[in-house]
């Protein structure tokens, strides 16, 4: 099998899925720690592994298989109430979830999968085995084995009895691997089933059904379970007959087939952990002698199957009347719907998603672009043609209407692209349930991760690069914010702290924020760990505000850690957040109350290759200032200017605020009328920058710069303007860096 | 020596019908492997010429948009088609001393390791085919130019021309280098 080389098509669909689920598992199991009950929940899981063994085992890949199927195996024990997921049992889940996602990324370094530790393995199936004083949930007591009046919910309430599976030893050993084979036979009698309500498939399921049938009796013989081959009986009969019945009995008959095939999954749990379960099966049996004397079946047939139905059950009262031969199998799906069988219609449905390359995207935003510039380039010319007086007012007014249109269009046409590359925060943020639980386990603390806005959208490249200074935030609020459980009450707080992630979009940005309500940030002993690292020195620290003290924690190489946690606290890790950050041209804060707690407002843009830029004129060139970074434009007045050290500054209302001089910035000389100071920030730092025309608001489309060209200055790329000429684009974060150099 | 009169060269492998071509060499040496098809362009009073394959076209001297912090010889960059690229001042690359821009002034923009480049010379002259035998290593101090950017001298009937390495000469490590003797 191993030897089989894959279509790598199929190989990547299967890592897909398979990623997808994987994420969406950790965020399910986490839920689950608090709602171990939520059924619902409970076969979401359930479901998710299920589908990556199934992908798995089709692809052979064992190792893989193994672990999902032991995780599995687990799962559905909780599901059927064997036991109830506590924190040991989902540290062994995630930890499958962990082994999981590395053999995945295995497959797709083309490695050799990594094995599961036996232990995790051992410890996921000793969940699965049956707890040995005969499966004590409370409802099995009051459910008297079959008793038929008695309404049961589920199957593990049902009234089954189960005993240590006895076999030879040579048996045993194959255990796993027929159990195995059971359950692909269960789960294509499933999809046969439901394959009985297509008329043109009808057929074709019948016959293999009664293949399917004939090869579980086969491994109930070798069970030497009598129950199972009875089950596997009824099976057979079921697709014998099934050709022979009218469409108004097939539904009744489809949905016996799925009760006969519930007994049978919960013998084949049974079986998985070593235990024979049997329930009454008579009355389900019987009916499968006849099929053909069935009465149609009722519709609002209760959704849980009753494993043991009381008499009055397979003749139920007919469908109602209306329900015309011929149409009958439309509505049948529905009737015996199991997961796979909805999904299966679902698809059949249409499909409202497809599946495209990123590079295809990344074509379209590019040729985008480039239309933007064009369509700018159009708008500039007819506005010089509306000046003109050689051609006809009609005309030029005509030109006026097209060039407007192709305008909104061309927005519309620009912002409907861009949609398609946005992603829900929800990819980043869905992870975070599980860092801040296993944080909070590692540091002993409680934790509760609140979060909003998940659905708020950003361009995927930000998906992809936000991830990461997200991560260390929060690890930071988790290890440095949030006190311990003890710490916490003598301050009067509850023992369960809360960090709150919230997103939301404002303008063209989207914030993010991260609130805890731990013990806040000391600037002063920010200040003074800086003042011993060397990074500042006590004459700097005096004259520094609170606001300036903790955004100190920015600084290179700084670290409050007194010791090293394996948690955070390396000492790289704040400076890089703020970097990253910038690099997608966003902007971070802090602010914290000490004792009360830490806020970090992220802000960055919806996307990174469209810039909303403020426009301004520096002698014969244009330049792009990131609005982001921009607070307000002042023209100083003849009084407000002065300087400090030879420095220009100006007063600002009630501060002051130094002035950079663009001409001498961008190295075109001092310019005489520089009149407008242009007010920019980066984090705590403001300055004016002063320009000699204020052009306006624009959008432009980013253009990198040839790297032979890019020497750090303090421009990081260019666009191209509607008069086709090109400016340059300020990069802020740079021009500070090169104003405080040059102090 | 026929002067060229469009705006514009473009140059996909075959020379375009509106540039006149020449061909230099002894008619009877017609193998295309041994001939040279090159874009020739003068800098004050020498004359230099680059493989046609490497050049994308030429175009009239247009704004050039300077970038601060950049190095010495890279006068600015331009909006080719929407794409933004970097332009050599030529004669500050080989150390020449500035000259005025003319009528003449071209940008001709090559295609080198991959990234496009434009660089300013003072005019175009021709595109003219000359057999390889013709072409001699540089012997050092043939002319203004460091020889590290000479591919060989062709030896014209009434002149010499300098056949540029253009990966040499738009080598960004060489480039850097001179950035920082500068700085």
């Amino acid at each position: 099998m191993n030897e089989v080389q894959f279509d790598p098509e199929l190989l990547q669909d299967f890592l897909t899925e398979s990623s997808e689920l994987l994420e969406q598992l950790d965020q399910d199991l986490v839920l689950l720690e608090s709602t171990p009950t939520d059924l619902e929940l409970l076969n979401r899981v359930f479901r998710a592994l299920h589908t990556i063994k199934g992908s798995a085992s089709f692809l052979a890949l064992t190792n893989l298989v193994a672990i999902a199927h032991a995780a599995e195996t687990a799962l559905n024990a909780a599901r059927n109430r064997v036991f109830v997921v506590d924190r040991g049992a989902m540290d062994l889940l995630l930890g499958a979830s962990d082994v999981l996602k590395k053999q995945l990324g295995d497959v797709r370094a083309g490695r050799e999968l990594t094995l599961a530790p036996s232990a995790l393995v051992d410890g996921l199936s000793a969940l699965g085995e049956v707890a040995p004083p005969g499966r004590g949930t409370p409802a099995i007591q009051t459910d008297a084995p079959g008793s038929p009046a008695e309404p049961a919910d589920t199957l593990a309430t049902g009234g089954s009895t189960s005993v240590p599976l006895s076999l030879p030893k040579n048996k045993l050993d194959l255990l796993e691997f027929l159990v195995a084979d059971v359950d692909q036979t269960l789960e294509q009698i499933d999809a046969q089933l439901a394959q009985l309500a297509v008329e043109a498939d009808r057929m074709a399921a019948s016959a293999a059904l009664t293949d399917l049938g004939e090869q579980l009796a086969k491994s109930a013989e070798f069970f030497e379970f009598g129950k199972m081959h009875e089950l596997a009986g009824c099976v057979i009969k079921l697709g014998q007959q099934s050709t022979m019945l009218a469409a108004d009995q097939l539904p009744a008959a489809m949905h016996l087939g799925q009760r006969v095939l519930e007994v049978l999954r919960e013998q084949k749990v049974g079986l998985a952990s070593g235990q024979v379960i049997t329930r009454p099966i008579e009355a389900l049996c019987e009916p499968f002698g006849h099929l053909n004397t069935l009465e149609a079946e009722r519709q609002a047939e209760p959704e849980h199957i009753s494993p043991a139905p009381g008499p009055d059950q397979p003749g139920s009262p007919a469908e109602p009347a209306d329900h015309a031969p011929g149409t009958v199998h439309a509505g049948a799906p529905a009737a015996g719907a199991t997961p796979g069988a909805s999904s299966g219609s679902a698809a059949g449905a249409g499909e409202q998603t497809i599946r495209v390359e990123v590079s295809r995207l990344e074509t379209l935003l590019n040729l985008v672009g480039e239309l933007v510039l064009q369509k700018n380039r159009v708008g500039a010319l007819v506005r010089g043609l509306a000046r003109s007086t050689e051609l006809p007012q009609e005309v030029r007014e005509q030109f006026g209407e097209t060039s407007g249109s192709l305008d909104r269009v061309t927005s519309d046409l620009q912002v409907a692209v861009m949609k398609t590359r946005m992603q829900p925060l929800e990819k980043v943020f869905g992870k975070y349930p599980r860092l801040i639980r296993d944080l909070a386990r590692k540091l002993n603390k409680q934790i509760n991760l609140e979060i909003e806005g998940a659905s708020t959208e950003v361009d995927k490249s930000v998906i992809e690069e936000i991830g990461d200074p997200l991560v260390h935030l929060m690890r930071n609020s988790a290890d440095h914010g949030v006190e311990s459980p003890a710490d916490r009450v003598k301050a009067g707080k509850p023992e369960a702290g809360t960090i709150r992630l919230v997103a939301s979009n404002a303008g063209g940005h989207v914030q993010i924020l991260i609130v805890d309500d731990g013990k806040g940030i000391d600037p002063e002993f920010i200040a003074r760990k800086c003042i011993e690292k060397g990074l500042i020195t006590d004459q700097q620290a005096s004259a520094m505000s609170e606001r300036e003290k903790i955004a100190l924690i920015f600084a290179p190489g700084f670290s409050t850690a007194e010791k090293l946690s394996d948690v955070s606290g390396r000492g790289v890790g704040m400076d890089v957040v703020k970097t990253n950050i910038e690099k997608l041209k966003g902007t971070i804060e802090i602010e914290s109350v000490v004792g009360q707690g830490t806020t970090m407002r992220i802000k960055i843009p919806l996307t990174v290759a469209i810039l909303s830029a403020m426009m301004v004129g520096v002698g014969q060139e244009i330049y792009a200032v990131p609005l982001a970074n921009v607070i307000e434009i002042v023209k100083p007045g003849e009084g407000t200017r002065s300087s400090i050290n030879q420095r220009p500054v100006m007063r600002l209302r009630d501060t002051v605020l130094p002035l950079l001089s663009s001409g001498e910035l961008f190295g075109l000389g001092a310019q005489a009328d520089e009149q407008f100071a242009v007010v920019l920030t980066s984090g705590d730092k403001r300055v004016g920058l002063m320009v000699t025309r204020l052009i306006g608001q624009q959008e432009v489309v980013i253009k990198p710069l040839d790297r032979f060209i890019d020497k750090g200055g303090p421009v990081s790329g260019a666009t191209v303007r509607d008069d086709g000429g090109v400016s340059l684009i300020v990069d802020v974060q740079r021009m500070f860096a090169i104003a405080a150099a040059g102090a | 020596m026929s002067a060229l009169t469009k705006d514009t060269v473009a140059t996909t492998p075959a020379p375009t019908r509106s540039v006149k071509t020449r061909t230099t060499a002894d008619p009877s040496d017609t193998d295309a492997g041994s001939q040279l098809q090159l874009v020739t362009f003068g800098l004050g009073d020498e004359e230099f010429a680059v493989d046609i394959l490497k050049v994308q076209e030429i175009n009239r001297m247009m704004a050039l948009t300077r970038v601060p912090s950049s190095p010495p010889e890279v006068e600015g960059v331009i909006n080719l088609r929407g794409k933004i690229i970097p332009v050599v001042d030529l004669r500050r690359r080989f150390g020449l001393p500035p000259a005025e821009r003319s009528a003449q002034s071209r940008i001709v923009v090559v295609e080198v390791h991959g990234r496009v480049i434009g660089f300013v010379v003072d005019r175009v002259s021709e595109v003219l085919r000359i057999s390889r035998g013709i072409v001699e290593p540089a012997p050092s101090m043939v002319c203004s130019v460091d020889s590290d950017f000479i591919e060989g001298v062709g030896k014209l009937e009434d002149r010499l021309l300098i056949l540029l390495d253009l990966a040499r000469l738009f080598n960004s490590a060489q480039l850097n280098a001179m950035t920082q003797a500068a700085a």
